[in-house]
Order: C-alpha cells, then structure tokens, then sequence
C-alpha cells in the first residue's frame, strides 16, 4: 500500500466532528426516546423504573393501529400525488434555459423561504368558509352560500402536504433531468422515436432513482407530519404525529408518546426496507443508479 | 352561573370552524384571551352582524364537527364573553376542553338537534339535565348533560376562575401547607 493511500490518524480525526455531531443529535435522542419508552408517567411526572405499560396500552386500544394505518395511507397518496405534480414541473425547468430557467427555479423555491407552519396558515384563507375560492365562486354567481367542506377535512391535508413538500420530489427530479446527456433525446429523435416513446424509454429509466429518492424524502416527511393535519385537518383526518404530539404536549404522558415514536419509526423503517429491496437501496437514499 | 338558560336559538350548520368562522384567526396567533376583545368578533367569519344581534342567555345551535380545526380557545371565549350556551351534534376534541376551560355550558353530543330548532326559536336548556325545550313548537328533548366535574368547573366560569376559587378557599382556610 503506498503512503497516499495509507489511512493515517490525521484522517481519523478530521472524521471525528462528524461522528460526535451524530452521536450528539442523532445517536442519543433516539437512545433516549427509547429509553424513556419504557418507563412510567404519573402525575407527579416520570417514573424512570422499567416498564411494558405503554407498549401494553398501545396494544391493548385498536385506535392507534387505525391512525397508523390512516397515517401511511396518507403518506402513500401524497407521495404519489407529489409525483404527480412534481414531474411535469421538473421536465418545464429542465427544459428552460438561461435567464428563463433561473427565475422559474427561483420562483419555485420562493415560498419556501418562509416557514412551514405559514405556508400550511395561507391555505386557510384560500379554503376558508370566507376564503379566496367562496368569495370568487359567489361573486361569478356559481354558488349562492359559501362551501363549508373545503377546509378541516382529508383533502384539505393532502392538499397542505403536496403543496409543502412539492419541492423535496421536484429537485431531485429537476437535477436529474437537467443533467441528462441531450444526445441520448436526440439519437432517439433521429431514431424515429415519438415524444412518449422517447420519455418512456430514455427520460424515465434515466431519472427513476431521483424519483425513488424524492417518493422516499416525501414519504418519510409526511409519516412524520403533524402540523399540516392540525391545521387544515377534521377530527377524521388526524395523524400519528398527533397524536404522538398530543401525549408530549398536552397529556404529559411522555413514555406512551415515545412507545409510539419507537413504532412509527419501526413501520417507516420497515417500509423503506420494502422498498430498499424492490427498488435498490442507492436509488432510495442517494438518488442514482 | 346558572346552568339553565333561555333565550333565542341561533343555529349555525355543519363544519363551523375555530379559525376563520367563530373567530378570526389573527387573534389566535396574537394569543389574545381578553373576552372584551373577542366577544366582538365572534361568529363574525359566518355572520358579521352576529355580536351585535344576539343577547345573554341565548343558545347557540351547531351541526356536525362544530368548531373544527386548531383547537384555539378565542372562539370559545367569545361565546362566553357573551354569556351564550351551546348546543352541538358534535365538536372537536380540543374544542370539546376549551368549551370547560371557557365556561361555556355545552351539550356536546345532541343527535339530529339541527333538525328540530330553527333560528329565532325561542329555546330552554338545562346544562345540567340535559333536557332542551323548543317553546315555539312545543317540543322537547333529552341529550346526554356533561360530567359533574366537568359542569363544576363550567359553573366556576372556567378553568381560571375555577382554580382562583380554590386557591382563594385555601388561603381563606389556612390550609396552605405550613413551612417545613
């Protein structure tokens, strides 16, 4: 082995921020989380004794499999309703050029300048009983009393979460089609292909690992999301991540909001596994082939 | 507070949100609690007239999935700021609470009530019972009241006034824990 080659105790050491970052912020929140899993709340607080009562209790009452279960439902269809809109948006901006290209990117990443919780508040006023779309359809006569479903309800949430986490499947997408050799378009030009022809079998199998790679950003978002159902969700509607707020935040019952953290993120890592295995653990995770 | 009241129904449909119908919503995020200043926007988001029109003892009607949303309390204190009750089919979970919490006197789970009052009824409920008179048709209903505690704390006009009851009744009765 030559010198350059040689991993020496410099090269150790310049890893070493990293790992203490990781063990800091990543490592020992999840031990934690854990830990405190197994132990018992009262209301005199936390009882640091080990104990299965909140597993027990998340077994024992079938409405948490059934938000679980709602939970991922609505994690898949926003994903897919995210591709949806993502992908014609990503093959508009690669097919731009210059000064064109540079604003609609800008433009796309405009209202994310902003934080979550407000572009989750601005549809509110755009579905709201008063909002945006009543007070048009009323004016243009079409309606005569103000929709009152078009807020606190399933649709709504899906809507919130598509709109706020567009951007995490629409750059990966947009990156891989931008770097996309345009010779191979136009040797399938040349070929005779025809515009479908040409993205079925040149455009798509090209930019599929940016597009597993953005479903997964988008899915392990919207497991997670709490926020987004909160505010433009019915009580129907509600996430996991409510109701693991809801026992950190208002019922102080901290071990049973862990026991559920520890399983939302045993189903979330059980599902990427699934698809690690169909669709290749590079193209969930780092985006390529 | 007395937990019978009778005056006119004002009966509002399904789907009322907190945010936007019962209240706007900038005075959840200013966290503003002062009845004062939200009694008089209450409602205003479904009729803007409303604070003015209605009167103390006067029964708020509402369908399905009543106060819906973010469970802020403004619209809650706005209801009590005004000294109205609220009769509903259903309400959300945390507006269920911020009702207690407000001392508003709620029947929270009244089936099919939309159906039987109109606006303008002159309308009688007990709070504590549970039973709703419609005097203008005659008519008369049995819905499942609060529990005793949670009319208790409503009687005590709210979670606040409730708590400085107690802490006034302990200071009354010396029963402050003595200095170890």
């Amino acid at each position: 082995m030559s010198e350059k080659q040689k991993p020496g105790i410099s090269g150790g050491w310049l890893v070493a921020p990293a790992m203490v970052w990781l063990a800091l912020f990543a490592l020992a929140p999840l031990v934690f989380l854990v830990t405190v899993s197994f132990w018992t709340a009262s209301m005199f607080g936390l009882t640091s004794s080990f104990s299965l009562q909140s597993y027990a209790s998340l077994a024992g009452d079938s409405i948490y499999i059934r938000v679980l279960g709602n939970t991922v439902k609505i994690a898949i269809l926003t994903t897919a309703l995210s591709l949806l809109v993502s992908y014609p948006i990503a093959l508009f901006l690669a097919s731009l050029k210059g000064k064109r290209k540079m604003l609609f990117v800008i433009l796309l990443f405009l209202p994310f300048w902003t934080s979550y919780v407000v572009r989750t508040f601005v549809w509110m006023p755009i579905l709201g009983r008063s909002g945006l779309i009543n007070a048009t359809l009323m004016s243009m006569g079409i309606i005569d009393r103000p929709l009152d479903n078009l807020v606190f309800n399933e649709g709504a949430v899906y809507l919130g979460l598509v709109y706020v986490y567009t951007l995490y499947m629409t750059l990966p997408i947009y990156l891989a089609l931008d770097k996309l050799d345009p010779a191979l378009i136009e040797a399938a030009n040349d070929l005779g292909a025809s515009a479908w022809q040409t993205f079925r079998k040149i455009i798509l199998p090209l930019t599929l690992p940016a597009v597993w790679s953005g479903c997964t950003m988008v899915f392990l978002l919207c497991c997670g999301a709490f926020v987004t159902p909160r505010l433009l969700g019915g009580p129907s509607s509600q996430m996991f991540g409510n109701i693991i707020s809801s026992q950190f935040l208002d019922a102080g019952n901290w071990p049973l909001g862990a026991a559920l953290s520890v399983v939302l993120m045993v189903v979330v890592m059980l599902s990427l596994y699934l698809a690690s295995r169909r669709f290749g653990f590079q193209s969930l995770f780092m985006g390529r082939h | 507070m007395n937990l019978t009241m009778r005056g006119r129904c004002w009966k509002f449909g399904d789907n009322v949100g907190i945010d936007g119908d019962m209240m706007p919503l900038e005075f959840a995020l200013k966290r503003e609690t002062n009845p004062a200043v939200l009694g008089p926007y209450l409602m205003t988001g479904i009729d803007p007239d409303f604070p003015k029109k209605v009167k103390p003892g006067d029964i708020i009607v509402g369908g399905k999935r009543f106060a819906q949303g973010n469970p802020h309390i403004q619209g809650l204190i706005g209801i009590s700021a005004h000294g109205l009750g609220l009769v509903v089919e259903s309400i959300q979970r945390g507006s269920y609470r911020n009702a207690i919490n407000a001392g508003v006197p709620f029947l929270p789970n009244c089936q099919g009530v939309s159906a039987q009052v109109e606006t303008g009824d002159e309308i009688e409920v007990n709070f504590a019972t549970g039973v709703l008179i419609n005097h203008t048709r005659g008519t008369q209903f049995q819905y499942q009241p609060l529990a005793a505690s949670q009319l208790e704390i409503i009687t005590a006009g709210g979670w606040r006034a409730q708590l400085e009851a107690r802490v006034t009744a302990m200071r009354v009765n010396d029963l402050r824990p003595s200095p170890p």
